[in-house]
């Protein structure tokens, strides 16, 4: 993982940068916020680390020209301060958390693991049962039945009933959980009828119903 | 080498059993465009041939088969062929099973319900006709009636199947197998999202 540590204080920097290295990670480092924005144009990090208080550009402006710019790397910012309106500034600027100096580099550490923890690594890429194989990277369901591609809605959609097997849902909660901004919940039903058609087109075992009442249900 | 020159005598037998099949293809048709739901003809379109004796030829090689017309109408299956494309899915085994009703059927190969490796998808029959010409019996014909999506990649799988790039053929058939994955995916959602429609109209026009 690359990190960019922006910290005018060039001993911290060092020191911190040292540890960071030591623990895995590849560090770039800048000691002014014009430094920062520069690199953080020309390389692509994992995570950045800002300082606040630095010269050219304090940290502050530099997260918000990121942002601005569209780029969504997670940020981490470093401060002396603990008042809550910096905390608080930082994080609606679009700062993904806030440590306060001095700092134990093992909580940096900890946090900058927190930070970058990627969806990817908490959901496992190969949902395995109901006589299927949901591939969530290659986007596909596999049955006996050979294999069909899923869009991103129906993933998500279909991972939800798998993990909830035996549960049923109204139109609604699924509307709610999945397509708040929708006009109707017709297409729940829409989407419900399509992995309701993709299961059987594989010949899964695993199958969605609905009920009188009109009720979702995935039962294995 | 002609059609003539390979297949003989037996080539106005091959020629009846042709044009009897197209006939049924055609009247398929015909008489989905004559209902009442008329925007709904199972069959899109449809073709068909007699094998050339080229390609006769270079297939009883391939299957290491005597090169002559015994063996094209007795150990193979394909010297007529038609194939019937149909828009969804569900009209594929529509056809399948009027097929069925009219014609004697030797073997049926659903290659929907169990796609092949590859990805290849459709629904082959073979058909036998009696024929009572010199030793042969009958001769078989086949069948084969996909959707738009299948017949649309087949056609792009038969050209990597004769081209061979050794350094492409894996990067090739894997992004192919992708591409019928996508095809299957719409294949069914389309055939979801007419089941709606229909659902729909049933509904209001019963109200």
């Amino acid at each position: 993982m690359k990190l960019l540590f922006a910290e005018d204080e060039k001993e911290l920097s060092r020191a911190v940068a040292t540890i960071l290295r030591r623990s895995g990670y590849e560090v770039d480092t800048a000691y002014d916020g014009d430094e920062a924005l520069r690199l953080a144009g020309m390389h692509y990090y994992d995570a950045l680390i800002l300082d606040i208080m630095m010269p050219k550009k304090h940290g502050m402006e530099v997260l918000r020209t990121l942002r601005q710019e569209g780029n969504v790397t997670p940020v981490l910012m470093l401060t002396a301060k603990s008042e809550v309106e910096d905390k608080v500034a930082g994080l609606e600027e679009g700062a993904n958390d806030y440590l306060t100096k001095p700092f134990a580099v093992k909580e940096l550490i900890a946090r900058i693991k927190a930070m970058t923890r990627s969806r990817e690594e908490m959901t496992p890429e190969l949902i395995q049962v109901g006589g299927i194989c949901v591939n969530r990277r290659e986007q596909t369901l596999e049955g006996a039945g050979g294999s069909v591609s899923l869009n991103h809605q129906e993933l998500e959609l279909l991972e939800y009933f798998l993990r909830n097997a035996g549960k049923a849902f109204t139109r609604a909660q699924i509307k709610e959980r999945f397509w708040r901004e929708a006009a109707d919940d017709l297409v729940v039903e829409v989407y419900v009828s399509y992995l309701m058609h993709k299961l059987e087109s594989v010949r899964a075992k695993a199958a969605i119903h609905k009920d009188e009442a009109g009720n979702y249900q995935l039962l294995i | 080498m002609t059609k003539e020159a390979f297949y003989g005598a037996y080539l106005p037998e091959l020629e009846r059993i042709f044009q009897e099949l197209m006939d049924q293809a055609a009247d398929l048709r015909r008489e989905q465009e004559q209902e009442q739901t008329a925007d709904r003809s199972p069959v899109e379109h449809y073709k068909g041939r007699i094998k050339s004796a080229d390609s006769m030829l270079a297939k009883l090689k391939r299957r290491g088969l005597p090169p002559t017309m015994e063996a094209a109408l007795t150990k193979n299956h394909d010297a007529v062929g038609i194939r019937i494309i149909c828009n969804f899915t569900r009209d594929v085994y529509e056809v399948a099973q009027r097929f069925k009703e009219q014609n004697s059927v030797a073997e049926e190969k659903d290659y929907i319900q169990n796609p092949k490796e590859n990805g290849y998808r459709s629904y082959h029959m073979i058909v036998r006709f009696p024929c009572g010409i010199g030793g042969v019996q009958e001769i078989l014909a086949e069948v084969q009636i996909r959707t738009i999506a299948m017949d649309c990649w087949a056609s792009l799988e038969h050209q990597l199947k004769y081209k061979k790039h050794v350094t492409n053929q894996a990067l090739i058939g894997h992004e192919l197998k992708r591409c019928a994955n996508e095809l299957a995916s719409a294949d069914v959602m389309m055939q979801t999202i007419q089941e709606l429609i229909e659902d729909e109209r049933e509904a209001g026009e019963t109200a």
